[in-house]
């Protein structure tokens, strides 16, 4: 195992990644002085301080004698692009078909992320759950989204 | 106006019928999540704080602070009769509870957990009314320099009282602080790391950070995480308690409250601290240390009491210095935030009906709870035979729908999936993500005061430690910070994180 890839080595990277984007992207931003601060000066700070820190962490973890390595759970292959996919389709889906399918696409998807996910019990809980949170969402509160598709009005 | 007064102002507004019909809605709903593990009061209070819109602020209050205590309430139900936390503030009332299940006393347990959460209710609410005047009048001085150092010391207080690395919890301040600099700049009006977005012009919504980090990363934590829960229930039987047990948990109830009260008190601290932090101390002055774990009643009676007196005084850094102690108060001052109401020590004294008001409910919340809880307990358990994999998408339409209702946009909801996957990045790499959201909430404020301090003072530092009240606040940071830098005080603290 590289040592690179112990879990407090790859946080440490992580906050130097973090920290360099926000110093990167702000370094148009005027630093000013300390009396008239310019918009730049506590976001660079700041980045700067999370970057010192990220570089701390990474070098402990790398010399240090032995530290956990970082494990990614065996379903979240599974899980993370399933439930990721589900919100996806409810957004791109919503205009296009209207609340009740985007939402029932949405439910059946992310269902299926569980390994536990049984057929029958993923088609009702795709109805219910899209009829009921139409009537809450869109027909009481209001909500400013089509019910249906609108090729059917 | 004395406190008599105040309360009666209070219990005015907390009787009317809206008000007291959303503080039985919020202890309804704090009860189910509480009982349902997998769903926390941060996720829920923000799934309903775009639902809050349309209410009037105090009605609106009453309801959110009702889902956080009323959660205190419903997680003992889960951790006695199933052995899992029902929320993460009852992890330490599994040892016994369970205990006392398996030997034929649930009813006993819960009969305790909801007496005890009710005294202690009282007991931190009274410190509330109490302690807020006072300390809102103190903080009514209060100029840029000391607002700073004041959020200094709640930031650092939040990173001592984080478990795992206090480095990580440090980086993870400073993640927040970047991330509440997103937007337009208010004092240059110059747009900050918003990629020519419209929507990030008033920077991130925090409803958008809190669903994603707390709601979305649990969902994906928890489906990821195999269904290990097993259905059968403990039965309850009768809940009458002994003469012996009476004896023996009511000084473990004043214990746990007095506890509880104070360490709410605490930034970073509330509901899940004192609890552990209530467990440890009966079990060391226990004249027999020997029956932890086997089923002391103590051991429920004291966590159970802290968590929700903390629950309760968890309120007063809030309401009184607009400084929030925790994840879940950091909403609720956002909800503020949303009706126009700016928390901080003025409060009191321009929207007395909100802040009475909402102390009144508090009253009358937990005695609806315990209504909720004990006579009724068997309806609620019916709800732990619903599976996960049946709950979570309708968690996921909830945080969905609710995210895009903030601006009616679906921009928000792609904001949103990118926070849950920094969320569950976070967790794998052992980042806590209570901290960033603490940072993101209080930035924009702590920016403002430190420039404007360095305005008023035409850049010198020393302003804020040559100001009496900035100094003492600054002092107690640093001190705070050496403390965590001592060996022997870090391995106490790593220790009593571990023992759950």
């Amino acid at each position: 195992m590289s040592s690179f890839m112990r879990k407090d080595a790859l946080a440490g990277i992580f906050l130097m990644a973090v920290a360099l984007f926000f110093g990167v992207a702000g370094r148009d931003l005027a630093i000013g002085r300390i009396a008239e601060m310019g918009p730049g000066f506590i976001p660079l700070t700041l980045a700067a301080v999370m970057f010192a820190i990220g570089a701390v962490m990474t070098l402990t973890a790398v010399r240090a004698a032995n530290a956990p390595a970082l494990t990614i759970p065996a379903g979240a292959v599974r899980v993370l692009p399933l439930i990721f996919l589900a919100v996806l389709a409810f957004v791109l889906l919503l205009q296009l078909l209207g609340y009740v399918l985007a939402c029932a696409a949405m439910v059946t998807i992310a269902s299926l992320a569980s390994p536990q996910a049984r057929r029958r019990e993923v088609a009702i809980s795709a109805v219910v759950l899209s009829v009921l949170s139409a009537l809450a969402f869109v027909t009481l509160l209001g909500l400013p989204m089509p019910l249906w598709p609108e090729a059917l009005l | 106006m004395s406190l008599i007064d105040n309360l009666a102002t209070g219990f005015g507004v907390a009787f009317t019928v809206v008000n007291l019909l959303y503080a039985l809605l919020g202890a309804v709903l704090g009860t189910l999540i509480g009982i349902l593990p997998g769903l926390g009061p941060v996720a829920t209070v923000a799934m309903l704080l775009p639902v809050t819109y349309t209410l009037e602020p105090t009605t609106a209050l009453i309801m959110l602070a009702g889902i956080y205590y009323g959660a205190q309430y419903g997680g003992s139900t889960t951790a006695i009769l199933v052995n899992l936390p029902g929320e993460a503030s009852s992890v330490v009332t599994t040892l016994d509870g369970y205990q006392m299940a398996q030997r034929g006393r649930a009813g006993q347990a819960l009969a305790v957990a909801a007496y005890g959460s009710l005294f202690a209710g009282i007991v931190g609410t009274l410190l509330l009314a109490a302690l807020a005047p006072a300390l809102a009048s103190v903080a009514i001085g209060f100029g840029a320099a000391e607002y700073f150092s004041l959020m200094l010391l709640g930031l650092i207080g939040a990173v001592a009282l984080a478990s795992g690395s206090v480095l990580k919890a440090i980086a993870m301040i400073l993640f927040g602080l970047l991330l509440g600099s997103i937007g337009t700049d208010i004092n240059s009006g110059v747009d900050r790391y918003t990629f020519g977005v419209f929507e990030l012009g008033d920077g991130i919504d925090f409803v958008v950070v809190a669903m994603g980090v707390f709601g979305l990363t649990e969902i994906l934590r928890n489906v990821v995480r195999p269904e290990t829960r097993d259905l059968g229930t403990a039965a309850i039987g009768g809940m009458r308690l002994s003469r012996d047990e009476v004896r023996r948990s009511v000084p473990a109830v004043f214990r746990g409250s007095a506890l509880g009260a104070a360490m709410g008190l605490l930034p970073g601290g509330g509901a899940l601290l004192s609890s552990f932090a209530a467990y440890t101390i009966e079990k060391r002055i226990s004249k027999h240390p020997q029956e932890f774990g086997k089923g002391a009643i103590e051991g429920v009676a004291a966590p159970e009491s802290a968590n929700n007196a903390a629950a309760q005084s968890s309120f007063v850094p809030m309401l009184t210095l607009g400084i929030p102690a925790n994840a879940t108060t950091a909403l609720l001052m956002g909800a503020m935030m949303i009706h126009n109401i700016q928390p901080g020590p003025q409060v009191m004294s321009s929207h007395p009906e909100l802040f009475w008001g909402l102390i009144a409910s508090m009253f009358i919340g937990n005695v609806m709870l315990v209504i909720l809880n004990l006579p009724m307990i068997n309806i609620w358990v019916k709800l732990l035979s619903i599976p996960y994999r049946l709950l979570y998408p309708a968690i996921l339409v909830f945080v969905t729908v609710g995210v895009f209702s903030i601006q009616n946009s679906t921009f928000l909801i792609l904001l949103m999936l990118g926070f849950g996957l920094l969320g569950y990045l976070l967790s794998l790499l052992d980042f806590e993500p209570a901290p960033l959201l603490l940072g993101f909430i209080l930035g924009p404020m702590v920016e403002d005061n430190f420039r404007r301090a360095m305005l008023i003072s035409a850049g010198d530092p020393t302003t804020f430690v040559t100001r009496p009240v900035s100094a003492v606040l600054l002092g107690l940071a640093v001190a705070l910070l050496v403390l965590l830098a001592f060996p022997s005080i870090r391995k106490s603290r790593e220790q009593a994180f571990q023992e759950d």
